[in-house]
């Protein structure tokens, strides 16, 4: 099919010669004054592929047809050019600043007017095919990242599904309460939050604290490694067995090493962390690995924190529960373990919190 | 008459218009086309009621037109009325230049109509 062209003249002798010079190589519209023009572009403007305008003419003239073009935002696709008989150089530059890309002088010479005309309507279908790259492209890449994105929430899904099954294994062995494990992860958003909020030179987000508190729920899953007569047993334990019951951290990491791959790098990361070392003491007379200081993860020491506070709230075997108030003391007392001093200063404040929190997931355990 | 006495006759370049039309079949559709064209009545009826921005669009019409068909006096006669007449206004040469622009016309007019009899 051959490009289509607008001609537009009051003058039917312009026309005709017009079309005469053109019509071998495309096919020829004809529009006799500016209102013609504007009707014709209207109906036709994807089939238009370039506009040959007359300027003087009579009911719309020229201008008028390239300010209703632009106004439509018609000059952007298709191109126009003004046929003149003017030697004015003020017109020409007139026109080029309302969009029109070249001219046509008369007298019409064949040969210079298909040059022209064909020159432009080249560029113009370059220009096309280059923007219908791009915005193919573009959506692509539109494509592309949604698919990232529901990917991205998939994954996360994954990691938090993850995270909850191995919770549930430890629970199911009745070995920690599904209430403590609950309480441990709520205890640790408290401090970790308010510890975000005093210390930022340690970096932690909003981003990082949802993936400690979630891993939180991992920090005891090596105990379903170690034997129900020495995990269960009522009486206290022989130096012997409480080696066994130590290595429940590394056990942890055994665990966790072993879906490696299954979930994102970040989760497990954090969740070894906290597993491995939730029994470190900021002294270093911790275990496994005797870490000190903050060389022990941020994460860790944070989760112990949790840990230590709920075991000293919640009534055990061989215990009864301490006081709210007595067991924030303990701990900031250094009674229960050692921690570091920044994380007990962030503690020390966020005390009250503590104490709802346990109270209102003893409540829902009672009912 | 052949297509290139009837262009010496009225003072205009046949070897110009035979380039640009190729043919003197093709030459000859469009002296008819031109025969039909109104840009001199125009300019007249313009003139008698004295719009001269009227009478300037008429002559710029008339010189791009013989222009176009390589009619030289007709063109160079419309080419001097136009530009007495772009202000919109008349000069004391006005009425002389659309003299010379209608001796040029009736010349041309008058050799196609002798030019179209022949052919006939």
């Amino acid at each position: 099919m051959k490009d289509k062209i607008l001609v537009v003249d009051d003058l039917e002798l312009n026309r005709e010669l017009l079309s005469d010079i053109l019509t071998e190589d495309y096919d020829i519209l004809m529009a006799e004054d500016g209102v013609q023009a504007i009707q014709m572009l209207d109906a036709l403007q994807n089939e238009i592929s370039i506009v040959l305008l007359d300027l003087q003419m009579p009911n719309l003239d020229g201008f008028g047809v390239l300010a209703a073009m632009r106004e439509h935002h018609l000059l952007e696709h298709i191109p126009v050019l003004v046929i003149t008989g003017e030697q004015s150089t003020v017109i020409e530059s007139e026109c080029f600043q309302l969009g029109v890309s070249d001219f046509i002088h008369k007298p019409f010479e064949p040969s210079l007017v298909r040059m022209r005309v064909k020159n432009i309507v080249d560029l113009f279908t370059y220009k096309k095919s280059l923007e219908d790259k791009v915005a193919m492209q573009t959506k692509t890449l539109r494509e592309q990242y949604h698919l990232l994105e529901v990917q991205a929430t998939k994954l996360k899904e994954t990691n938090i599904r993850i995270i909850d099954i191995l919770g549930m294994v430890v629970e199911f062995r009745n070995l920690e309460s599904g209430e403590h494990i609950k309480r441990v992860k709520g205890f640790t958003e408290i401090l970790a939050k308010q510890f975000m909020k005093d210390y930022p030179e340690y970096g932690l987000t909003d981003h990082t604290i949802e993936m400690i508190v979630s891993s939180s729920s991992l920090h005891d899953v090596g105990k379903i490694a170690i034997p129900d007569n020495i995990l269960l047993k009522p009486g206290r334990l022989t130096n012997e067995e409480f080696e066994c019951m130590k290595s429940h951290t590394v056990k942890g990491c055994e665990v966790l090493n072993s879906i490696e791959g299954v979930w994102e790098d970040e989760y497990q990361k954090y969740a070894y962390e906290i597993c491995r070392h939730h029994h470190e003491r900021f002294d270093g007379r911790g275990y496994p690995d005797g870490l000190k200081g903050d060389d022990i993860p941020i994460s860790a020491q944070l989760v112990s924190v949790a840990d230590v506070y709920d075991a000293l709230v919640s009534e055990r075997c061989y215990k009864k529960a301490f006081e709210k108030p007595q067991a924030a003391q303990m701990i900031i007392n250094g009674e229960c373990g050692v921690f570091s001093p920044k994380i007990l200063d962030s503690f020390s404040k966020v005390t009250t919190q503590f104490a709802a929190l346990a109270d209102e997931n003893k409540n829902q355990a009672v009912q | 008459m052949t297509v290139k006495e009837c262009y010496d006759l009225m003072g205009g370049n046949y070897d110009e218009a035979k380039q640009r039309l190729m043919d003197d079949k093709r030459i000859l559709k469009f002296l008819g086309m031109f025969m039909r064209d109104t840009s001199f009545q125009e300019i007249t009826a313009a003139l008698e009621k004295q719009d001269y921005a009227e009478a300037f669009k008429g002559a710029h019409s008339l010189k791009g037109v013989s222009r176009n068909m390589a009619f030289d006096a007709l063109g160079d006669a419309a080419d001097a009325l136009t530009e007495n007449l772009r202000n919109g206004s008349s000069t004391a040469d006005t009425s002389a230049l659309y003299e010379k622009t209608k001796t040029a016309y009736e010349l041309v007019v008058q050799t196609i109509e002798t030019l179209q009899a022949s052919q006939a």
